[in-house]
């Protein structure tokens, strides 16, 4: 854990200093010091204007991926352990899976205005796949021994999947969950920068639309910290759940 | 015990090919007798192993478990099955509680059955490890631990001690040998091993090829002698159980 955090700190520390050098070496307003973006963050969040926009971003991030592990998670552990359901529903989402879902953000917005459920239902829409593809992958590779070994106990479908399937699946749907965060952050910011009126994404927007650089990078910095919070979260869920994984 | 009338059992290879696995088996399994399976690989002695389980049904004929058709998986027939079938997930403990847990047995029961069963066996000190911290020989116990904790009166094995070194291996095998006579178990094991199939076998059943049919049962009276393993005898026993099989092409 130490380590982790070293190894953090260690490459927070790189990237400013690149920022820092590519800032002094541009020497363009667009591209501020990181001392500058530093002191608008600081700036921003004690005027809780900053920490405003965080908070709503945040919610509307974790809303969806709640949303889509709750979807997702139950429709892939039912299409890789039913060959029938298998058959009916991997049609379906070969077909919508590799769509790029930002291209429904104006309908959705005319169907659903412009508060937060839009936003929730796109970055919902664009991570449940991967999400349920992931899960129904590693449902199908269950091991037939373990299998025959919950049925020779006599177990119920209830307690094989209790038992066995869901936490044989449990760390791809981490590892699902990681990778799909940067999608997820990806969409809220292009979500809350389309006829949106608060949010990281449009802080952001507003931030280079005034020409105001050091508050727009305050806002990605804010963006970028989100990211590692639920990364970290993630990790956190691993350590505790997956702990069999790492004991040695 | 068991009543195995003619029975067959074909597998589907493909859509339209039929793989027949056993055919027209019968055999008869008295109460307290410990059976050894052994045949090269292929000849069906597995798939007799998984019919007697209940885990898969005969495409002809019948399996009679105490005399009724045996339909499923039943309660008081513990097995343990290739590559021991432990949960990497679960501690030894929760392992070895798991047929307790499915049954729903209180917490106090659960108790009362696991830990003098797991102080038996030699697994106490090791209850809270997970299975991957386990040498192959100790995770073998808490499958032999997890088969027994539910009181069978059966216990079926499939190649148990096969990824196991030599002397690991002799000293499960008087471990099964002595939990059988304990609580009387009727026992059926599949093995690849002969020198292991006569030492632990009352009966030996001997498959000869891929034709799915028995070549021969051997009684076996000097099984789980351990001064028999190292006679002239015992040997020539192997000797003779190397040639029903096929020869010379499986480990003595």
């Amino acid at each position: 854990m130490k380590r982790k955090l070293g190894g953090t700190i260690l490459g927070v520390i790189i990237v400013i200093c690149f920022w820092q050098l590519g800032s002094m070496l541009l020497n363009k307003s667009f591209l501020p010091t990181p001392g500058a973006a530093g002191k608008a963050f600081v700036e921003q969040l004690i005027s809780g204007n900053l920490t405003e926009h965080f908070l709503v971003s945040t919610y509307r991030v974790v809303s969806s991926i709640f949303l889509a592990v709750l979807l997702g998670v139950p429709l892939g552990l039912l299409m890789g352990r039913s060959p029938k359901a298998a058959a009916l529903l991997d049609p379906i989402v070969y077909l919508l899976y590799p769509l790029p879902k930002v291209v429904f953000l104006p309908i959705i917005v005319v169907l659903m205005g412009l508060g937060d459920g839009p936003k929730i239902f796109l970055i919902t829409l664009a991570i449940f796949f991967q999400i349920a593809v992931v899960t129904r992958d590693a449902a199908k590779a269950i091991p037939k021994a373990s299998l025959q070994s919950m049925q020779s106990l006599n177990a119920s479908r209830l307690q094989m999947y209790q038992h066995l399937i869901i936490p044989y699946c449990l760390p791809e749907i981490l590892t699902s969950l990681r990778i799909t965060l940067g999608t997820a952050i990806a969409i809220l910011f292009f979500a809350e920068t389309f006829a949106s009126f608060d949010g990281l994404g449009y802080f952001i927007l507003e931030g280079m639309e005034t020409r105001n650089y050091p508050e727009m990078y305050a806002g990605i910095l804010a963006l970028a910290i989100l990211g590692l919070l639920l990364y970290a979260i993630v990790d956190l869920i691993e350590n505790y759940f997956c702990r069999w994984q790492e004991k040695e | 015990m068991y009543q195995l009338e003619n029975v067959s059992m074909d597998y589907h290879v493909g859509k339209k090919n039929m793989f027949r696995a056993l055919e027209k088996i019968n055999l008869s399994i008295a109460p307290g007798e410990r059976y050894s399976l052994i045949g090269p690989s292929g000849c069906g002695k597995s798939t007799l192993l998984h019919l007697l389980a209940g885990l898969l049904q005969p495409t002809e004929g019948q399996v009679l478990y105490r005399g009724k058709n045996l339909t499923g998986c039943q309660q008081d027939i513990g097995v343990i099955l290739q590559g021991y079938g432990l949960f990497p997930w679960k501690t030894v403990e929760q392992n070895v509680m798991l047929p307790l847990i499915l049954q729903k047995k209180s917490k106090e029961e659960m108790r009362e059955k696991t830990e003098p069963l797991l102080e038996h066996l030699g697994l106490s000190s090791m209850n809270k490890k997970y299975p991957r911290q386990l040498s192959g020989g100790q995770q073998q116990r808490v499958a032999i631990a997890r088969a027994l904790v539910a009181e069978p009166q059966v216990l079926l094995m499939d190649e148990p001690f096969s990824a196991l070194d030599a002397l690991t291996r002799e000293n499960l095998q008087n471990l099964v040998l002595s939990l059988c006579e304990e609580r009387n178990l009727t026992m059926v094991m599949v093995t690849h091993n002969i020198e292991e199939a006569i030492f632990l076998g009352q009966k030996i059943v001997a498959f000869a090829d891929h034709s799915g049919q028995i070549k021969r049962i051997d009684e076996n009276p000097h099984s789980g002698q351990t001064a028999y393993r190292n006679t002239a005898e015992f040997y020539q026993h192997c000797s003779l159980l190397r040639s029903w099989i096929g020869g010379g092409q499986h480990e003595a």
